[in-house]
């Protein structure tokens, strides 16, 4: 391109330095989050991978009756590893746990985030969310059920990388959960550990394994890696970061790529006579294409160069925060360029091809009709022809035909509040459901305090608390295995209680899928399901009953009776109790005692940021819509100049103005809102799906009227805003415009 | 005299929703280098068309246009603009400059895309505008805008010269001067000109003079004794 053009071109984006900024900062933003999430998402699985690769993450752990007595046999003849783990959980003060797991030589092993490896008997390392929460720091002295240990440092274990205290968990609270490394020697002396048994198969014969295990075994308890929770809740996550990374920018980039086209299309129009002069000096049609094109590449060009810079700054910060609440350790960070490419280009790639059209479409105009300021319209829109008018007021009638002339610039500036209420809405949704979830749901579902599983099965009658059965199982499904968890509960039990889809409390008399299972399943009451037992691998044909309204965990209820026919356990026997206060079981009967209260304690934890984030995606949100708003009524008034020239001519005072020129918009902005309300949940509600689709929860979407109250309040307040931003070009506009029109 | 343009059976038809508009009839014309050509005529009587046809930014339905002994009516668009930017300079009523580029940014965006363009700098002070390089439009006259616009057209030295109304915007004065300017342009560089306007006064200082009417030529009249323009009769 010529210099001189080069100059018009910065000249002009100076003049309407309000309005390309505008854009140009839509653009960072897409640009920045883009890829500070997508690399940052990207970084945070390929440590993963590397870690749980480099650390020998499990396939799956299991308890089985009677310790294994050959296990190097075994390793020998199914090709796969096999490794005892020791685990005791010790309190270290009131409501609180530290599991001290023995170090591993070959599953499982740790890496130290933070200190040195373990040397002695007295050594130990801790998990990094617990030791901040708890204020420990290396060389701090702990005692644990009376033995002394300094702490080495922390660390990272591929099996407790989200510390749950139990794999079925959901939140983990390092308040009240943690984990901690010691030697082997330490727990091979302890009084009451709990044993297990990690596995990695080199090739696929798990179901071989299993029978072999069952042969003269029992297997009790079967976790495998993908039903893991403290395995799998990463990766949930991390998709949940990278698919955000994907679909918010591009959104965004959607919207600004209908700014600038508009922007452009305003500028050409503006500029007709200017482009038929630049024909007549004999400039061709690919030098003037590519002077228009140019505003588009500038300010896509600049606009994600600035925003992937921004953005390779985000991702640091935000992966440190993702490593550090995963207890996660951060091996390398890659710029990822596939990603850095994607960032840099994708906005070049979004602009070019389409502003190429929109400029081409200009210049097939003859030169001869652009410098007269092209053709004179002559064709009343259809709508105008059909909405008759005649018997309306002035006002009316104005304000009704400029609406039905601008049709398209006011269907965008719905569809611009829309998306910003998206946006705004999306936190609202995130923090309502997730409370539903887990403080109406859970609060609804499960009424105990403690569970405690045992580690063999129990025959004689409890002295309290409800008994229960659950075992792993899977179901397969056309995508593949679907894993549940299926429980036999007795009739009458009170300790969970579910309601069906119309709020009707059900009996355990039943079989009872829960919401969550039945959406994934797409499974409908009466229809029946071949399940297979993970422990015993034996199937068997369950016809569902009821739906039950609950989220938590991929469930099936069945009567206890029929889930120890099923699984050929004794009568009456029962694996778990429930109960609404502490009961005294020996340690050393119990596979595991977990608190309810935790959860919610978690789960308010957990919130509380969450609220911030509400507060940042909300001002997101406002500064989007304000420029989107900004730009498409700076634009009205730009077009409608002469009109806006002639009423103050005629003696219209700036008020009545902009209520017949600008007024009517707040309409618009209001069914934006509206539109936006179950367009948000419909988007959320599949976004939820498809990054819990590999975690055994369902999030019910849902929405408080106070919070929709809330983000109807900022987008009015950033539509005002954009008003008072715009009075000043209304102001601008002078009475000359009209007059030397006219003369012309 | 040589002839730089020759013009024969030249028509024209603008089509309007169901209604056609034929702008120029079976038009006939030769024009010798160097002249000074006036056109005349009333609005919708075919003039802008015409100098759009001889400018290559219009079409014509049928009929030859030579210029230098080639017919730019057989060229394609690129060969339009290859004869625009090497023969051809434009003077417009609203001169169509680009607000956002100073005097010199504007006639610098023709002398660009040109191989051998005139300096500039002399241009600017032969055209009476020293001092005001660095102005931008909105800081001119009009008068002072219209030398802008005719420095623009000339400093790609073209043979030919189009004029469309250049002092329609402007008073008897001014007007005087930039058709002397004109005249001096048309001297000093040899370059055929050729001024469409209503005002028939202007015709003094042609050397030839035609008449349009409803798209046909009325008359083609050589004018024996050209006036200087500051003693035209406004």
């Amino acid at each position: 391109m010529v210099v001189t053009l080069w100059k018009k071109l910065f000249r002009t984006i100076k003049e309407k330095k309000a309005q390309y900024l505008a854009a140009w900062i839509l653009i960072v933003i897409s640009s920045t989050l883009f890829y500070a999430f997508t690399a940052a998402g990207a970084n945070l699985v390929d440590n993963l991978d590397s870690f749980y690769q480099t650390n020998n993450v499990e396939d799956a752990n299991f308890i089985v009756q009677k310790s294994l007595t050959k296990p190097d046999q075994m390793e020998e003849q199914l090709n796969l590893q096999l490794e005892e783990r020791l685990s005791v959980d010790v309190s270290m003060k009131e409501d609180t746990v530290l599991r001290l797991l023995n170090e591993t030589q070959t599953i499982n092993t740790y890496s130290v985030i933070d200190g040195t490896k373990l040397q002695s008997d007295q050594d130990i390392l801790v998990d990094q969310g617990y030791a901040k929460v708890h204020d420990l720091s290396i060389g701090d002295h702990l005692e644990l059920a009376g033995e002394n240990f300094i702490i080495k440092g922390t660390m990272a274990i591929p099996d407790y990388i989200y510390p749950l205290k139990s794999t079925s968990g959901f939140l983990k609270n390092p308040d009240a959960f943690g984990v901690a490394i010691v030697k082997e020697d330490v727990l091979d002396n302890w009084a009451n550990t709990h044993s297990y048994f990690s596995v990695q198969f080199n090739q696929d014969n798990k179901e071989q394994f299993k029978k072999i295990l069952n042969e003269n075994n029992h297997v009790l308890q079967w976790v495998d890696k993908q039903d893991n929770n403290r395995i799998t809740f990463i990766k949930g996550d991390i998709a949940a970061v990278k698919k955000m990374g994907e679909s918010l920018p591009i959104a965004i980039l959607l919207i600004t790529l209908v700014i600038i086209l508009i922007l452009l299309w305003r500028l050409m129009k503006k500029e007709y006579v200017q482009i038929g002069t630049l024909y007549a000096l004999g400039y061709n049609k690919r030098e003037i294409i590519h002077h228009y094109l140019t505003y588009a590449s500038m300010l896509a060009i600049s606009g994600s160069i600035v925003g992937t810079l921004l953005g390779w700054l985000l991702m640091h910060p935000l992966i440190s925060v993702f490593a550090a609440y995963y207890n996660l350790p951060v091996l390398t960070t890659d710029p990822h360029l596939g990603y850095l490419l994607i960032s840099l280009l994708l906005p070049l790639v979004f602009f070019v091809p389409l502003t190429y059209i929109l400029v081409r479409r200009v210049l097939n105009i003859p030169p001869v009709i652009l410098m007269k300021g092209g053709k004179v319209k002559t064709k009343v829109n259809v709508f105008e022809r059909i909405v008759k008018l005649r018997n309306l007021k002035f006002t009316k009638k104005f304000i009704f035909r400029d609406i039905l002339r601008n049709l398209p610039r006011i269907g965008f500036l719905s569809l611009g509040v829309m998306f910003a209420t998206l946006l705004l809405l999306m936190g609202f949704i995130t923090k309502d459901s997730m409370t539903y979830l887990i403080s109406d749901n859970f609060k609804e579902v499960y009424h105990y305090e403690y569970e405690y599983v045992f580690n063999q099965l129990q025959t004689e009658p409890p002295q309290s608390g409800q008994v229960a059965s659950s075992v792993p199982a899977a179901i397969e499904t056309k995508d593949g295995d679907q894993s549940l968890v299926v429980t036999g509960l007795k009739p009458g039990n009170s300790a969970i209680q579910l309601t069906d889809m119309d709020g009707n409390r059900l009996k355990f008399d039943s079989v009872i899928i829960n919401k969550s299972l039945a959406d994934k399943l797409d499974i409908k009451q009466g229809e029946t399901i071949e399940v297979t037992s993970q422990l015993s691998n034996k199937t068997f044909s369950l016809t569902i009953d009821y739906i039950a309204d609950s989220y938590l965990g991929d469930m099936i209820y069945i009567p206890l009776k029929q889930f120890n026919q099923l699984n050929e356990y004794p009568k009456d026997s029962y694996m778990s109790l429930y109960s609404d206060k502490e009961l005294s079981i020996p340690k050393g009967e119990l596979a595991s005692k977990s608190l309810t209260n935790n959860m919610v304690t978690g789960f308010e934890q957990i919130i509380q940021p969450l609220n911030y984030g509400i507060i940042a995606i909300a001002l997101v949100a406002a500064v989007i819509a304000v420029i989107i708003m900004y730009i498409l009524i700076s634009l009205l008034i730009e077009e409608n100049s002469y009109k806006i020239s002639l009423m103050k001519v005629l003696g219209y005072n700036e008020r009545t103005i902009q209520k017949l020129m600008i007024g009517y918009n707040i309409w618009f902005v209001i069914l934006g809102f509206l539109i936006a309300i179950p367009v948000t949940l419909v988007s959320i509600s599949a976004f939820l799906n498809s990054i819990t689709a590999e975690m055994n929860i369902t999030i019910p979407v849902k929405i408080d009227w106070i919070n929709i109250a809330i983000s109807f309040v900022v987008i009015l307040a950033a539509y005002y805003v954009t008003i008072l931003l715009n009075k000043r070009s209304l102001k601008k506009v002078s009475m000359h415009e009209a007059i030397n029109r006219s003369t012309e | 005299m040589e002839k730089l343009l020759e013009i024969e059976g030249v028509n024209k038809t603008y089509q309007s929703g169901l209604s056609k508009f034929q702008a120029l009839t079976d038009i006939k014309v030769d024009i010798d280098r160097g002249e000074i050509v006036v056109i005349l005529g009333p609005s919708g009587s075919g003039k802008s068309t015409l100098i759009n046809a001889i400018g290559g930014i219009d079409r014509v339905d049928s009929g030859t246009i030579h210029v230098d002994e080639k017919d730019i009516v057989s060229l394609n668009d690129n060969q339009l603009v290859h004869y625009r930017r090497e023969k051809v300079g434009f003077v417009f009523q609203m001169y169509n400059l680009i607000p956002n580029l100073t005097v010199y940014e504007n006639i610098e965006l023709a002398a660009n895309i040109s191989k051998s363009p005139l300096s500039i700098d002399e241009l600017i002070d032969a055209v009476g505008l020293i001092g005001m390089a660095d102005r931008f439009p909105r800081e001119l006259s009009g008068g002072q805008q219209q030398r802008v616009s005719i420095a623009r057209a000339v400093v790609r030295k073209p043979e030919l010269l189009l004029c469309d109304e250049p002092t329609g915007a402007l008073d008897s004065k001014i007007s005087k001067e930039i058709l002397k300017l004109i005249q001096q342009i048309n001297e000093k560089y040899n370059t055929t000109v050729l001024i469409i306007t209503h005002n028939q006064a202007i015709s003094a200082m042609a050397d030839r003079v035609i008449t349009l009417k409803d798209g046909k030529i009325e008359s083609n009249n050589l004018n024996e004794r050209p006036v200087e323009p500051e003693r035209i009769e406004w």
